[in-house]
């Protein structure tokens, strides 16, 4: 129950993200949390110290919770580790999951949306938020048996390889979503399949200042609209 | 000015802006991290280079054997990520007219002045960048797309001379 209970607390925990200290505030509120559950004495001294500079990515902030209290009375102490996984996690899970995971899990959800909205949007929920609270629910127990080593558990899934493995699995998703776009609505005409071209061109092309989400959004929607006023 | 040569203060080394905003934004294939405590320790060594994206080549060196032993001829783009702005200056004889220097993330300390929503300088680093500014171009910046922030006279305005 307890878990359950610092489970939901940690979906939470980004709730007071500033420029002042980033996540620091919430790591900290997370920190004291925990430490009630595991026992251990935080004094208001070493909570206030927790409250500095903080950001990593927010599904990962458990694992870095299980290490800073494994690491908690050694000699490096639990900052030097915390301050290492943050910037290491916010690179795995941006790449991962803002740029690469949202993509796949929306080209799987649309995909199901032709047959029913409702579990479209439902596929996509519960697609994107499988890994996600996973992490939140098991990360601090992991983050504890590994400790500063917690990176050998990660390398037994070649983390630095899910972006592009994801990538590549919405590349080809894309293109058949477009495609049974183009069959549902019966437009068949090469017309048709230029202007898709181009919309996912533009799309793409989008991607390198936005993000690969949104920019496959915009051409998704923008080769919809034109479908839906009747083609070209 | 070449931009997919750069230097970078960032105290975070390698995150999500780096990879996502630098690496991929500029494709670029080197990535060198110059810093005296990653160098020395084999599980940030592992950290790091288990989190880089493929394809990418990681090199980790201390602040000396970096001045020593690069060379930007041998590199048709790379990008160097320092943790202060004590470590680059430290090894600004390895800077030219061909790199890009930039400052993209410096967390908020006691003493620190804000010059942007992730850049937190003292007084004393920013009259290093500033020198180093009568010199070589410096953007002020946590993504490629974004304006920088001009630095050129924040040491005069921090005095008063402004």
């Amino acid at each position: 129950m307890k878990s359950i209970k610092l489970f939901v607390k940690s979906l939470f925990y980004n709730s007071n993200l500033n420029i002042e200290n980033m996540q620091g505030t919430g790591f900290s509120w997370l920190l004291g949390e925990y430490s009630k559950k595991n026992g251990v004495d935080l004094n208001d001294q070493i909570l206030k110290e927790e409250t500095s500079y903080f950001n990593t990515h927010p599904f990962f902030i458990n694992f870095i919770l299980g290490v800073w209290f494994k690491e908690f009375g050694t000699m490096e102490g639990p900052d030097y580790w915390k301050k290492v996984y943050s910037s290491a996690f916010a690179a795995v899970g941006d790449s991962v999951f803002y740029h690469s995971y949202r993509v796949f899990c929306f080209t799987i959800a649309a995909l199901a949306g032709f047959y029913n909205i409702l579990l479209g949007l439902f596929i996509y929920l519960a697609l994107y938020n499988i890994p996600h609270f996973y992490f939140l629910f098991y990360g601090y127990d992991i983050g504890f048996k590994y400790g500063k080593n917690l990176i050998v558990w990660f390398n037994r899934f070649k983390v630095n390889q899910w972006g592009q493995f994801f990538d590549t699995i919405s590349a080809f998703f894309l293109g058949f979503f477009l495609s049974v776009m183009i069959g549902v609505n019966n437009f068949t005409s090469l017309w048709h399949y230029f202007f898709g071209a181009v919309m996912l061109f533009m799309g793409l092309s989008f991607a390198r200042i936005l993000n690969v989400g949104i920019a496959f959004i915009i051409a998704v929607i923008g080769f919809g609209i034109i479908l839906l006023l009747g083609g070209l | 000015m070449g931009k997919n040569r750069i230097f970078r203060i960032d105290d975070r080394l390698i995150h999500g802006q780096v990879i996502e905003g630098w690496i991929k934004y500029y494709k670029i294939g080197t990535v060198f991290i110059a810093n005296d405590r990653v160098a020395s320790d084999p599980i940030q060594n592992m950290i790091y280079k288990s989190i880089i994206p493929k394809g990418v080549d990681l090199y980790i060196y201390n602040l000396s054997e970096f001045s020593k032993s690069f060379s930007k001829r041998k590199w048709p783009e790379f990008l160097v990520l320092f943790e202060s702005v004590a470590d680059l200056i430290s090894v600004s004889d390895s800077i030219d007219y061909d790199i890009d220097l930039n400052v993209g993330c410096v967390a908020n300390r006691p003493h620190k002045y804000q010059i942007s929503d992730t850049v937190f300088l003292d007084l004393s680093e920013i009259q290093s960048l500033c020198k180093l500014r009568e010199k070589y171009a410096i953007t002020v910046k946590k993504l490629p797309w974004e304006t920088s922030i001009e630095i050129m006279n924040f040491n005069k305005l921090l005095n008063g001379d402004i």
